[in-house]
């Protein structure tokens, strides 16, 4: 097992450290504190330190410039928490008891389900799975409750209806969250096709039974692929750091590991479970049994691609020291940018799409696309 | 989605979660953080009144209309009644009130 | 220890390395340069306040510093950095001293929920606050720089912090920025007054720094309790006039002055209707600002 294997990079150290094993923040000094705070802030997981610290009852015993530091980041989980409920909440409204099967995704099913990876979680977007036939109506319905599509480049919109999983983002004018409506989990070109009416069929209902969240083996599945085929890692330790919490929490029930590799089987997704499980063990010492790694030994990439793969994932993953930046997380982050495009397209139509997307300088939602076009 | 006068004063009205208010009164005017929406509103007294009442359980414009005319002399007129609903339907607006799904 | 009781040499040197740790009311900052003319200010306008010493947990990593390539030459420029990254275009290197005060700013804004912050000036007389919160031409810098020359404690000429769990405010006592016609009206006003280099051309148009009397960067770790809320108004020529406000439009006021009122949710809410509720409530309009200062004074005799 490599998971005490050291990172050369000090800051990288000490954040994996917080994360795996909290209850050692106790112990650093007001060194390893500084520097900390840094890391954990650039990735946005210093909500989740904090929330975790308040859990352990031990926030009292840090220094006093720490616990500010962490009283002002919850104070960013509680509005980003609160400003997601409240856009559920007025999607439900704008329902208006229609009995649209309503499945969320990420963060928000997290929070509304109260799992672990909420804890401390921040979120930009409200992700909501709706049969494809009910799309168009869905999306009508909004849209006449007042929510504007977001990109409204005609290019853009066609390429989100051509070839993506979602449609183009909406917001409703005066609120802060996109809500992105995915009719599957990988885009429509995409060479993976899990089928989405065996997600949608096996979801779970929550208290509030207009609301559902994908069965627990897949909800791993589609952390594992959002992660591993969407391009964007800018909140990539994040996105892991959900997929071990899941692991904590379902892997104590009985058949979750047996489930999961067959259910990745079953609907193509061996590869993205084979990454998840390794990197999860490898950064954050993610339990998983030596049964299941071995049983996604076949969806591993060839010998090469792997290496490959563990070099660029590390040098993404894992953040920088702040005072010391390495280019090669840049370069890292263009090629799986580019990975991440050839395995949604066919080659003739990636050019076509980067060299688009570099001519419109098309403003990205997120940064990843930004820090490398 | 359109909807008959008549339909509307015979619609049960509540508030969304009474724990989620916030009420600071000054006078006649009042404010009010919505924990749920994030939104802090001002109102007017009549405002607050009317969700106030909701608050003690659902109901409809009428009934609520006639609830609000309790003590006073007046007697609660159509006009009244349609004010109030009108009152209702901007508290939707505003994310504090629902109709209740029956 | 003071930043004034290290030699140029030691502050320089911290600068250059693992930097120097400044403390500025609550917040801890570490700065970083290497370049002469900011060093030389920074030692002048922060000079009465601490120093720490390593290990500590910084609230803010700044550095202020020249950009590579031709800049270094041709027109050099001077860099802002929070933890490594890059809020701002770069400005003239002449005026390294104001972007730092503007960045830094920029960061307490961007990061210090801890508290609900007012976009006000503070100032503190016979243990009670007085709030001046910003407005379009409202005169808060002048107004503050004025009462500060006339004994009042500076607690900040930009922020009223307030801390959520008690309702105090804690000083933050920093360089006041005074602007274009408002420095020679402080240097009539205040001839003894500490007014550091102007910098012409800013995009806020010429900024000179009033330093902060040494009195109140003595008390910078002393929080009050807010007394008063003026919103003043300058017009040339205008009679002075003290006139009282309602709560509710003081409420308003207040919760849209605030960098962070949506943000902090009921924690917002609390706290403005808790100030609200604390002070007396004016909007001062006045041209004269002797006038104005006394009856300020008055005020806080009463």
């Amino acid at each position: 097992m490599t998971a005490n294997r050291q990172y050369g990079n000090h800051g990288t150290g000490i954040l994996l450290t917080a994360l795996r094993d909290p209850g050692r923040m106790i112990d650093f000094g007001l060194d390893e504190w500084d520097l900390l705070l840094r890391i954990a802030r650039r990735t946005r997981l210093l909500g989740r330190l904090a929330v975790i610290m308040d859990e352990t009852g031990e926030m009292e015993q840090l220094p006093a410039s720490v616990r500010n530091q962490f009283a002002a980041a919850r104070v960013f989980v509680s509005q980003y928490q609160r400003t997601a409920r409240w856009e559920i909440n007025r999607i439900l409204a704008a329902l208006e008891g229609r009995d649209v099967p309503l499945v969320l995704l990420k963060g928000g099913a997290y929070i509304l389900a109260g799992l672990p990876p909420s804890r401390g979680r921040l979120l930009s977007d409200v992700d909501l799975l709706v049969p494809r036939g009910l799309l168009d109506s869905f999306e009508q319905t909004l849209l006449a409750h007042g929510w504007e599509s977001v990109k409204l480049e005609e290019y853009d919109q066609r390429y989100y209806r051509t070839w993506m999983h979602e449609l183009p983002p909406l917001r409703h004018p005066g609120r802060f969250i996109e809500v992105d409506i995915h009719h599957t989990i990988t885009p429509l070109t995409s060479r993976l096709s899990p089928d989405p009416e065996k997600l949608l069929a096996d979801s779970i209902p929550l208290t509030d039974s207009r609301l559902r969240v994908l069965q627990p083996v897949d909800m791993v599945l589609h952390s594992a692929v959002h992660l591993f085929h969407d391009g964007e890692f800018i909140n990539g330790l994040r996105d892991l750091v959900d997929l071990t919490d899941l692991f904590q929490h379902f892997g104590k029930h009985a058949g979750f590991w047996e489930e999961l590799v067959s259910r990745a089987r079953l609907q193509g997704l061996l590869r993205p479970l084979f990454y998840t499980l390794r990197y999860t063990n490898r950064f954050l010492d993610a339990d998983i049994p030596a049964a299941a790694m071995i049983a996604t030994d076949d969806g591993a990439p060839p010998g090469p691609v792997l290496y490959l793969m563990d070099n660029l994932i590390e040098a993404v993953m894992l953040p920088e020291h702040p005072e010391f930046p390495r280019h090669r997380r840049a370069v890292a982050q263009w090629l799986l940018y580019v990975r991440s495009h050839w395995l949604r397209m066919p080659p003739g139509m990636l050019l076509q799409h980067l060299a688009r997307k570099k001519i419109m300088s098309w403003r990205h939602r997120k940064a990843a696309a930004e820090t490398v076009a | 989605m359109e909807v008959s006068q008549q339909a509307q004063s015979t619609t049960g009205w509540k508030i969304l979660e009474e724990d989620a208010l916030h009420w600071e009164k000054w006078g006649e005017q009042y404010a009010l953080y919505d924990a749920l929406s994030g939104e802090t509103h001002l109102l007017p007294e009549f405002s607050a009144r009317v969700l106030q009442q909701l608050s003690v359980h659902p109901r409809t414009a009428d009934v609520l209309a006639r609830a609000l005319c309790e003590g006073s002399d007046e007697t609660c007129e159509q006009a009244f009644v349609e004010h109030v609903s009108q009152l209702l339907v901007q508290l939707q607006a505003a994310g504090l009130t629902e109709k209740v799904q029956s | 220890m003071m930043l004034a009781g290290l030699t140029g040499d030691e502050c320089r040197q911290r600068l250059a390395n693992r930097g120097l740790l400044l403390k500025t009311g609550p917040f801890t900052v570490r700065v970083r340069s290497d370049i002469e003319g900011f060093t030389r200010l920074l030692r002048q306008f922060y000079g009465q306040f601490p120093v720490m010493e390593t290990p500590a947990v910084a609230d803010f990593h700044v550095r202020v510093l020249r950009p590579g390539g031709i800049r270094r030459w041709w027109r050099p420029q001077v860099q802002f950095l929070l933890d490594g990254q890059s809020p701002f275009q770069p400005f003239q290197l002449s005026h390294a001293f104001p972007l730092f005060e503007w960045g830094l700013n920029w960061g307490i804004a961007m990061q210090a929920h801890q508290y609900l912050m007012l976009h006000s000036a503070a100032v503190e007389r016979a243990g009670k606050v007085l709030i001046l919160p910003a407005w379009p031409g409202c005169g808060k810098s002048t107004l503050c720089a004025a009462l500060v020359s006339r004994g009042w404690r500076l607690f900040s000429d930009e922020f009223g912090l307030v801390r959520i769990d008690d309702g105090q405010l804690v000083p933050l006592p920093r360089p006041t920025p005074l602007k274009n016609k408002s420095i020679d009206v402080i240097r009539d006003f205040a001839p003894d007054a500490t007014i550091g280099p102007a910098f012409h051309g800013t995009r806020k148009g010429t900024v000179a720094h009033l330093q902060t009397p040494d009195a109140s960067a003595a008390q910078a770790h002393i929080p009050a309790l807010p007394g008063w809320l003026v919103f003043p108004r300058y017009r040339a020529g205008a009679t002075l006039q003290l006139k009282p406000i309602d709560k509710p439009q003081a409420f308003l006021k207040l919760a849209n002055n605030s960098f962070n009122y949506r943000l902090l949710g009921l924690q917002g809410f609390q706290a403005v209707t808790r100030l609200v509720r604390q002070c007396d409530r004016y909007i001062l309009s006045y041209s004269d600002l002797d006038e104005a200062i006394d009856t300020l004074n008055q005020l806080a005799d009463a």
